[in-house]
């Protein structure tokens, strides 16, 4: 899959954040986001997932038009956003289970349990969430990501909070991912985690969205 | 950008006219009611400024629904300069009617349903701008604010003819419930010329308004040298408008 | 539907596991009741004119006071942006918090009814006052869950939701009232009837419209 944006522009008053700007996604790439603080990044991943409203802007996969509010293209999207997206009184596995239900996936207990335990959480299964730390969260925030199948990966700073074990756990998935041909684009402020696995890189700057080679990053 | 337009001027002018016509008519022409004696005479521009607060839902959700589903600002100006003029007018319109029910009815008020009504209208407006009010993002504050317009503009007959259901004490001009007040043929072309004189004034009025507002996004949105980088640091926590 | 049933199951567990609304409103209920007494001097004797009048009022105020809370672990967490991308048809969103704040202000009624009786002495217990009430707080609820979910996202929150809900909520204030004495007085059905039309008018029309804007509250 290769998904295509064309002419994406967002302003926040008096800023313009984004002037159609252009790239592309390859799937089967694990690809860095970089930028400044308040460049645009944040910005850049909710409009690529719908949830914010671009000024203009056309995307393209495989050279179909693409609209991000349509149903089915919704649902094929996950995003590891900065909020966890999580029911803070709700335990782990009722978190899980009330997307389950919400995506139709009807994966059922053992299979929701397993991404558990993939994450690292099964001891906590029936914790409720209030009580996690922020590791745990983003933990169980992958989980949510990864529970239904999607095919484009969002994710903004994936490495917040995790310890050590938690960012092993997290290459890992992104590693799996990206043999699954799925489209990935993680946001970072340091390559020392995403350094290691990302095929290439995108630059947010000056309203403008430039790819990037690894050589070209870590040089 | 945004030049003069001719069509506005003319049209500002003849709304002035008007309204200044249809006072010398309520004046000089309009006969005295037999009963109500002067103070009826108010008549002429309480009728007028009530429909015209109705009127201003109406506006105001026809907004709402076209900036939903066009999302164009020029629909959000037309929505909230129909409100403002909405509250300006039903206002106008329960003050109007309650310098009338004093020496009419003596009292200033009394739970009449169109009284009621318009009241309420007038609180719904108001919870319209303190709802924009409490809102810091200008997309944001579009949005929710022609939801509010919509279900406004809906409960509104809802509320009148609830109210109406309850016993009436309000002259009745058109129709045929209740206390009947006579009027003569001087009297419904006054009313005619004042409702005419009226609506024209809110129309300059709407037009006005949504040209200054116009402007005044323009210029907030224009960029300015150097204070971009304040700007940026209020979207970082969540990449989002705050 | 199951879409629907999951996003319902997960307010109630919610609710059933901290129990902050209803405890709080519950509470705010019967405190307001003990406020009325002394305010308006309550007495047995005045019961079928303003009884319907005061429990519809504590349905009222304390129900704004649980709505306001609704939203908030959406608006808190960002789960907003979750259901917009999850959920298959946001209309689903909307119905599914409508229901469960219905069930809630049904709870709250089924408590205040007995309360009342009891403090009294003059039974509320008639199947159509019951269902009158219940019909009330459909039409409540269909407004002021979409109300909620506006003021949620403003700077205010909790202060104005009774600021723009109670204006549009008048027609629902004054079926209940009116069909509620009718009930109360023994007045043959035929008398007070507009009143439940009128009711069920504004909650399948409020209802509807809702629904279909819904999908403007939570998308950007």
């Amino acid at each position: 899959m290769k998904l295509e944006v064309r002419g994406l522009s967002k302003r926040f008053g008096k800023t313009k954040v984004l002037n159609s700007a252009e790239f592309s996604l390859q799937s089967g790439e694990i690809i860095g986001l970089l930028g400044k603080n308040g460049a645009g990044k944040t910005t850049l991943l909710r409009l690529l997932a719908g949830v914010s409203r671009a000024e203009s802007g056309v995307f393209y996969l495989d050279g179909q038009p693409w609209h991000a509010s349509k149903n089915e293209n919704r649902r094929m999207i996950a995003m590891l956003a900065h909020q966890p997206w999580l029911y803070e009184n709700l335990t782990a596995i009722e978190n899980l289970r009330f997307y389950d239900q919400l995506y139709h996936c009807q994966l059922g207990e053992t299979a929701l349990r397993q991404l558990l335990a993939k994450v690292g959480l099964e001891a906590n299964a029936r914790q409720v969430v209030r009580g996690f730390s922020r590791g745990m969260k983003q933990r169980l925030a992958i989980a949510r990501c990864l529970l239904h199948q999607p095919k484009i990966l969002l994710m903004d700073e994936p490495f917040t909070g995790l310890d050590d074990d938690g960012s092993q756990m997290l290459l890992q998935v992104l590693q799996e991912e990206r043999a699954k041909d799925h489209i990935i684009l993680a946001s970072t402020h340091e390559l020392s985690q995403l350094g290691t696995i990302a095929d290439g890189y995108l630059r947010v700057e000056a309203g403008k969205v430039l790819a990037e080679s690894p050589t070209e990053v870590l040089a | 950008m945004l030049s003069k337009n001719k069509w506005l001027s003319v049209l500002s002018v003849l709304a002035v006219l008007a309204v200044f016509g249809a006072l010398a008519l309520v004046i000089f022409y309009a006969p005295l009611e037999l009963t109500m004696g002067l103070p009826q005479k108010i008549f002429y521009f309480h009728v007028s400024s009530a429909w015209l607060g109705m009127v201003s839902f109406f506006v105001a959700a026809i907004g709402g629904i076209l900036y939903l589903a066009r999302g164009k600002e020029v629909h959000d100006a037309l929505s909230l300069a129909g409100v403002e003029l909405g509250l300006l007018f039903s206002v106008l319109g329960t003050v109007t009617g309650m310098l009338w029910a004093r020496p009419v009815w003596n009292t200033y008020w009394t739970w009449d349903p169109r009284l009621t009504t318009m009241t309420i209208m007038g609180f719904t407006y108001l919870g319209y701008l303190l709802l924009r009010r409490a809102i810091d993002s200008p997309t944001r504050a579009a949005r929710l604010g022609a939801i509010y317009a919509i279900v406004g503009f809906v409960s509104v007959p809802l509320t009148f003819f609830s109210a109406r259901l309850l016993r009436t004490i309000h002259p009745t001009i058109f129709g045929n419930t209740g206390e009947k007040m006579v009027m003569t043929s001087p009297m419904y072309q006054t009313m005619a010329a004042s409702i005419v004189a009226f609506t024209l004034l809110f129309v300059v009025l709407l037009w006005h308004r949504v040209r200054l507002e116009m402007a005044q996004r323009m210029l907030d949105s224009e960029p300015e040298e150097g204070t971009a980088k304040h700007q940026v640091a209020k979207f970082d926590a969540r990449g989002e408008e705050q | 539907m199951a879409s629907l049933w999951a996003l319902i199951k997960k307010d109630l567990i919610q609710e059933w596991r901290s129990k902050d609304i209803i405890s709080a409103m519950l509470a705010f209920a019967v405190l307001t009741l003990f406020i009325f007494n002394y305010a308006l001097s309550l007495s047995p004797q005045a019961q079928a004119s303003i009884a319907t009048g005061i429990v519809w009022v504590l349905v009222v105020f304390a129900g704004t006071l649980g709505i306001n809370r609704s939203f908030s672990a959406e608006q808190d967490q960002d789960c907003f942006d979750a259901l917009l991308l999850g959920a298959p048809d946001l209309s689903l969103v909307y119905l599914a918090k409508m229901l469960s704040n219905f069930l809630i202000m049904a709870l709250l009624a089924l408590f205040l009814l007995p309360v009342y009786s009891l403090l009294y002495n003059y039974s509320l217990f008639n199947g159509l006052f019951v269902g009158l009430i219940l019909l009330g707080a459909w039409a409540y609820s269909a407004m002021a869950t979409l109300l909620a979910g506006l003021s949620v996202q403003t700077r205010m929150r909790d202060m104005l939701l009774p600021v723009l809900l109670f204006p549009l909520l008048m027609p629902v204030n004054i079926a209940v009232v009116k069909a509620g004495a009718g009930i109360l007085e023994g007045l043959p059905f035929a008398d007070f009837s507009i009143w439940f039309t009128l009711l069920a008018a504004y909650a399948v029309i409020i209802t509807t419209i809702s629904s279909m804007v819904f999908e403007y509250v939570i998308k950007e």
